[in-house]
């Protein structure tokens, strides 16, 4: 018997949502579970629902036109919506209406106050009052604060409404064209630095994290069209996307002054500094692609695909200022350009020929070329950093900056299919990169490539592929290297002549250095029966950029021996390698039809190693380097550089995620459905950290240089990774999600199903840089924190009592630990002047029950 | 290569009484051999269940207005003629094309029918691509007979953008997951898209039907895929960060990270790794460093993605 079509369903009901937010006890509120990690990119609370509905009606008054209707979430902030009307087979209206929300944070105050949709101020009472507060006092002044601060949700929401049209005139051709338009308003955290360096201390610079206004309007426009026929066919389309800011700039307070100021008149140089900041918001830009792309069967056994995609982008958004400081404004030169007249183009060409001379071979030979050249003017600016010191006139190298870069690749690769689902494939990839204005102008990549599919059984499959890649640069060279080479003999002698460039001439960054890369993937998938199916998976990367010669150093960096030598030879500063280890093994079971069973496992393991050298710049006093390691060219001793390899440091970063889940869904009856499982997802993150030279044993009480007591290292080798510079490991962080689901939905009649759900969602985190944050982190007191014999081998940092500041107890593991969270941090006096807004994402738990009714029609 | 038409008897006519209507130009050209089809009508007595869903799918519906012969022949449009099945009672031997694991037909077979009509769009660079290389037929991801369906706990696991394609045996992510599995993981990290909950899909960045691009995206680069939607950071900026105008994945890892903002390592390691600078890029960055709490250098150097401020050298404004 014919059965009645159906139309559609929609699923509504209620559902109820408790919890609560844990982990922050130090906090003097209870942080909102609305507004936690929860909610990150939803909108789950509760209340009256429309999950779904989808419904589809064809042969509208009997024509052969259809509508198509579709919802989610409905009414709340994570809605979407698609409507669709449309002769199948001929042409199709769509609009399409989604909302995405994102929440940043649930525990951020600010003392900001939102004046207009760019402008940010501060209670002037507030302003004076810290103004005129002693350095001594700022720390316990500032504190005071945060209980009067508002709270502000930082969130943001993406409205996206897409119209598309899409018609075929004949089956041979297709006609399309497609309008979206997003509007992205709310607020992110963004922080702003009133001078440069050393960042906000109470005697130099102010620093503010504030809620960033987003106001951003995407426009796109696509049209296109398509011919296609037997074995050939062609598209082209052209893509126009515009960007508006509708807040060009964001004008804050400076909290601690309500003038601006330029010692010595009227301030000191510790007090001195702009009333407001100015930053300048992401500009207005435009980007125009076309596209044209075919492909062709050149006889039986030959095809070619072709596709060319120039693209330009523009930016022509007003300049700025260079401060808002009108003191410091008056003492800079002139712009030298009102707007910059950004301009980039793009070429993506991309042509490829896949040729099966024999019907189990198929060869493959494919070139890609992708051209970014940037044509962007250069100009240059008078060097002013923030609002502070005095601009730099003389200064001649603050240029812009605009890189370019041209990167072609070539596939060739031969695929033997011996049998059914069962392949062979050998292939050779190269890469060869052009860049512009960067450390490596050209380099090549050679890649080789095996992979096998066997499948001895139509139940059994194997997958299997290798690839080695061997990257080598030409030449590598950083501009701020001085052109001093990565040589052994070289980098001695620009010692010996006090020369100390920007960048350490061995320093290699990863994205363009020599690496060799070898990666493995197997999978293995077994269905034994139709009932059970099996899956299995390994993965492995190895990027290896510790390569001895060519571009890095053909002498080992760590020349230091005995115990300084911790760690096997490197040849370069930046990453030494970059490992990761995964697999996943998977199973489902459906004994009988109305039962079906699923199990998941997956570890993955990341491993980055990286070595670094702390580097103080040249001293002109020894007073003002008391740690320096060299003998200046001016005779004074203990001046000079500290560009020495028993500086150097290490840092290994770990991190570990195992994700377990396991269910069952039931169908009994033709009436009951049942469904239950659990997940969880854990992950754990380390940071490791080591210093690689030597410390002599009484440093710190030996504060004298080359006066025999020492321990036979150079002056100009002295170990100064002590205090505030120490290589000391980092705590652990980690987050585990479990998911407990049970729901349960009978078939009441045949257009009528009952649902009932419960499902409790737990997230435990932990997170040393943000576990611990509160909107003012510039207060440091401590008692007994031990004067050396940290973790790791280096000594502790001692701490700056603050008056005022809360008081911790002893702590012999760690700097200076919070008293709810032993081995977080609590402050820093470089952030003495600098309010935060306290972002965190503390560990949650949440319960929901839903009842519902699933109406089919 | 041998498609689908090797084994298809040519044929003008399927006797469908839809091709009266065409136009020879919409006659297939390898069209011959009109006796060896035996048109729906026959198929349907003795498969009313696979047709009563069929018509219910997208391509039911299209094949009820046939536009071309090919659409009109209905089940012999894919699975070829029927005569010979018909005459030996209806034994699976006897179909010319059967699709799946226990298809006698070859992978290319199978997918060279659904090509026929199908080859255009998305799938306009299908040859060669690293589904089609590997052997996968169009039948692993996609089902022809009926729509998709659900189990509840699929329901309730993954959540996917309003779509309209429901010709797949599941529906994304869990459709792609199926085969990469490590993806699933990647899904669970707490700095992730919003994959879970809806707002993205794996679509949303890759044509796994291929593409001209590096690893099937849509777009021609990996920042021509990220500035999509992140319109906000596509420039030309007055100071650029080479490293993100060249790739964004230098430093974050688009399918989920364990660390905050998609990083690949947490700030300030991330920066430090290329930063051997003098001063403060080469600190180690004891624990309560205002560098290393909070955003790290981003506290700081806000600016990163590019600054347009003439101060911003520094990504400092």
């Amino acid at each position: 018997q014919e059965q009645t079509p159906e139309h559609g369903s929609v699923e509504f009901g209620y559902r109820h949502i408790w919890g609560d937010v844990y982990g922050r006890p130090d906090l003097p509120f209870k942080p909102d579970w609305k507004t936690s990690r929860f909610n990150e990119y939803r909108d789950l609370k509760s209340g009256v629902f429309i999950r779904d509905f989808r419904g589809r009606f064809d042969n509208l008054f009997g024509s052969r036109f259809y509508v198509s209707l579709q919802s989610q979430k409905s009414f709340y902030d994570d809605q979407s919506y698609l409507a669709t009307f449309g002769q199948y087979g001929r042409f199709k209206l769509q609009f399409r209406y989604e909302e995405t929300p994102h929440i940043f944070s649930n525990t951020t105050r600010t003392l900001y106050t939102r004046v207009e949709p760019g402008v940010f101020t501060v209670n002037p009472a507030v302003r004076a009052t810290l103004q005129a507060t002693s350095a001594a006092n700022i720390p316990a002044t500032s504190l005071a604060q945060v209980d009067t601060m508002a709270f502000i949700t930082p969130r943001l929401k993406r409205k996206l409404s897409t119209l598309l049209f899409s018609y075929d005139p004949t089956p041979q051709w297709n006609l399309f064209m497609q309008f979206s338009s997003e509007k992205q308003v709310g607020l992110r955290p963004i922080a702003f630095l009133f001078a440069t360096s050393p960042l906000a201390s109470a005697t130099s610079g102010y620093g503010a994290e504030v809620p960033e206004p987003i106001d951003y309007f995407t426009n796109l426009l696509k049209i296109g069209a398509e011919y296609n026929r037997e074995g050939s066919g062609f598209q082209v389309s052209y893509l126009r996307s515009w960007f508006d800011n509708n807040i060009t700039s964001l004008t804050i307070d400076n909290p601690y002054r309500t003038t601006d100021c330029v010692a010595p008149t009227g301030c000191t140089s510790a007090t001195q500094g702009p009333a407001t900041g100015v930053m300048d918001l992401y500009p207005d830009n435009h980007a125009d692609y076309l596209t044209f792309a075919g492909a062709v069967d050149l006889g039986d056994r030959v095809r070619l695909m072709a596709s060319v995609s120039p693209g330009w982008l523009d930016q022509n958004d007003a300049f700025l200022p260079y401060t808002s400081n009108t003191l410091r404004l008056a003492q800079t030169g002139p712009l030298p350009a009102s707007s910059l007249n950004g301009d980039k183009q793009t070429l993506a060409m991309n042509y490829t020929l896949i040729a099966s001379p024999v019907k189990s071979v198929q060869l493959k030979a494919a070139y890609r070329h992708y051209d970014y050249d940037n044509n962007t003017p250069i100009l240059l600016f008078t060097p002013v950093q923030g609002d502070f010191g005095a601009p730099n006139l003389a200064g001649v190298d603050n240029e812009s900056r605009a890189t370019s870069y041209f990167k072609k690749n070539l596939e060739l690769t031969g695929n033997w299919y011996f049998a059914k689902r069962s392949s062979l494939k050998l292939g050779y990839e190269g890469e060869w990169f052009d860049r512009t204005r960067r450390d490596v102008e050209d380099s090549r990549e050679d890649s080789f490539i095996a992979a096998a599919d066997l499948s001895p059984h139509k139940d059994l499959l194997f997958r299997l592929s290798y690839r080695h890649s061997n990257r080598k640069p030409d030449h590598y060279e950083d501009e701020l290297s001085e052109g001093i080479p990565c040589d052994a003999a070289e980098l001695a002698a620009a010692r010996a002549a006090f020369e100390f460039p920007d960048i350490h001439p061995c320093a290699r960054r990863f994205d363009e250095a020599a690496r060799v890369r070898d990666r493995g993937d197997i999978l293995v998938e077994y269905s034994p029966t139709d009932k059970l199916t099996f899956t299995g998976t390994f993965s492995t990367i190895q990027d290896d950029f510790n390569r001895r010669g060519g571009t890095n150093s053909a002498t080992p960096l760590n020349f230091l021996t005995g115990p300084a030598a911790t760690l096997a030879p490197y040849y370069l500063y930046g990453v030494l390698t970059d490992l990761s280890y995964n697999y996943t093994v998977d199973a489902n079971y459906a004994p009988r039809p109305e039962v079906s069973f699923f199990a998941e496992y997956s570890h993955e393991r990341y491993h980055r190693t990286m070595t670094s050298r702390y580097r103080t710049p040249e001293s002109t006093t020894a007073s003002s380097n008391p740690n320096g390691c060299g003998i200046s060219s001016n005779g004074l001793a203990f001046q000079g550089p500290c560009d020495s390899a028993n500086n150097d440091w290490y840092s290994r970063a770990r991190d570990f995620v195992d994700v377990w889940s396991a269910g069952v869904d039931f169908f009994l009856g033709k009436k009951v459905y049942l469904t239950t499982y659990y997940s969880l997802a854990a992950s754990k993150s380390h940071i490791f950290n080591r210093a690689l030279g030597t410390q002599p044993a009484n440093f710190l009480t030996q504060p004298t240089r080359r006066d025999g007591t020492d321990t036979g290292v150079a002056p100009e080798d002295r170990f100064v990774m002590t205090t505030t510079s120490a290589a000391t490991d980092y705590p652990m962080s980690f987050n585990r999600a479990h998911e407990v689901t049970l729901i349960f939905k009978y078939k009441l009649r045949d257009n009528l199903m009952p649902k009932v759900e419960y499902i409790y969602q737990q997230v435990d985190d932990k997170d040393f840089q943000t576990g611990a944050m509160t909107p003012y982190m510039g207060c440091v007191a401590t008692t007994g924190v031990p004067a050396a014999g940290g973790p790791g081998g280096s000594p502790s940092i001692s701490a700056t009592t603050a008056p005022g500041c809360p008081v911790f107890g002893p702590t012999p593991a760690s700097s200076i630990p919070s008293e709810f969270y032993p081995g977080s941090l609590v402050g820093d006096t470089a952030a003495a002047r600098f309010f935060f807004l306290g972002v965190d994402k503390p560990s949650y738990r949440t319960h929901r029950v839903a009842v519902s009714l699933v109406y089919t029609f | 290569t041998a498609g689908p038409r090797d084994k298809v008897s040519a044929g003008a006519s399927s006797g469908n009484k839809s091709d009266a209507n065409l136009s020879s130009a919409e006659v297939p050209p390898q069209a011959g051999k009109p006796d060896d089809y035996v048109g729906n009508e026959i198929c349907v007595t003795c498969h009313a269940d696979q047709e009563r869903r069929f018509k219910n799918t997208v391509m039911g519906k299209i094949m009820a207005n046939p536009r071309t012969a090919w659409e009109a022949r209905g089940c012999e449009s894919c699975h070829g003629p029927g005569k010979a099945h018909v005459e030996a009672g209806g034994t699976k031997e006897t179909i010319p094309i059967r699709f799946g694991k226990d298809s006698p037909n070859s992978i290319d077979e199978q997918n060279s029918v659904c090509l026929d009509c199908h080859a255009r769009g998305n799938q306009l660079f299908w040859k060669g691509s690293p589904h089609e290389s590997r052997a996968m037929a169009c039948v692993d991801c996609h089902q022809v007979k009926q729509e998709i369906v659900r189990t509840l706990s699929s329901e309730t696991r993954y959540e996917a953008p309003l779509t309209e394609n429901t010709g797949v045996k599941k529906p994304q992510p869990e459709l792609c997951l199926t085969c990469h599995p490590m993806r699933r993981a990647q899904l669970q990290r707490s700095s992730h898209m919003p994959f879970r909950e809806g707002g993205v899909t794996c679509t949303s960045c890759h044509n796994p039907h291929g593409s001209p691009n590096p690893k099937q995206l849509l777009q021609s680069t990996a920042n021509e895929n990220c500035l999509a939607c992140h319109t906000e950071r596509r420039g030309p900026f007055l100071w650029e960060h080479p490293a993100v105008a060249e790739n964004c994945m230098n430093c974050h890892e688009a399918h989920g990270s364990s660390n905050p903002q998609l990083l690949k390592v947490r700030m300030p390691r991330v920066c430090e790794t290329c930063h051997v600078a003098s001063r403060h890029p080469s600190t180690p960055q004891p624990l309560n460093s205002v560098r290393n709490f909070n955003r790290g250098c981003t506290n700081c150097h806000v600016t990163i993605h590019g600054s347009n401020h003439p101060s911003g050298n520094f990504f400092l404004r």
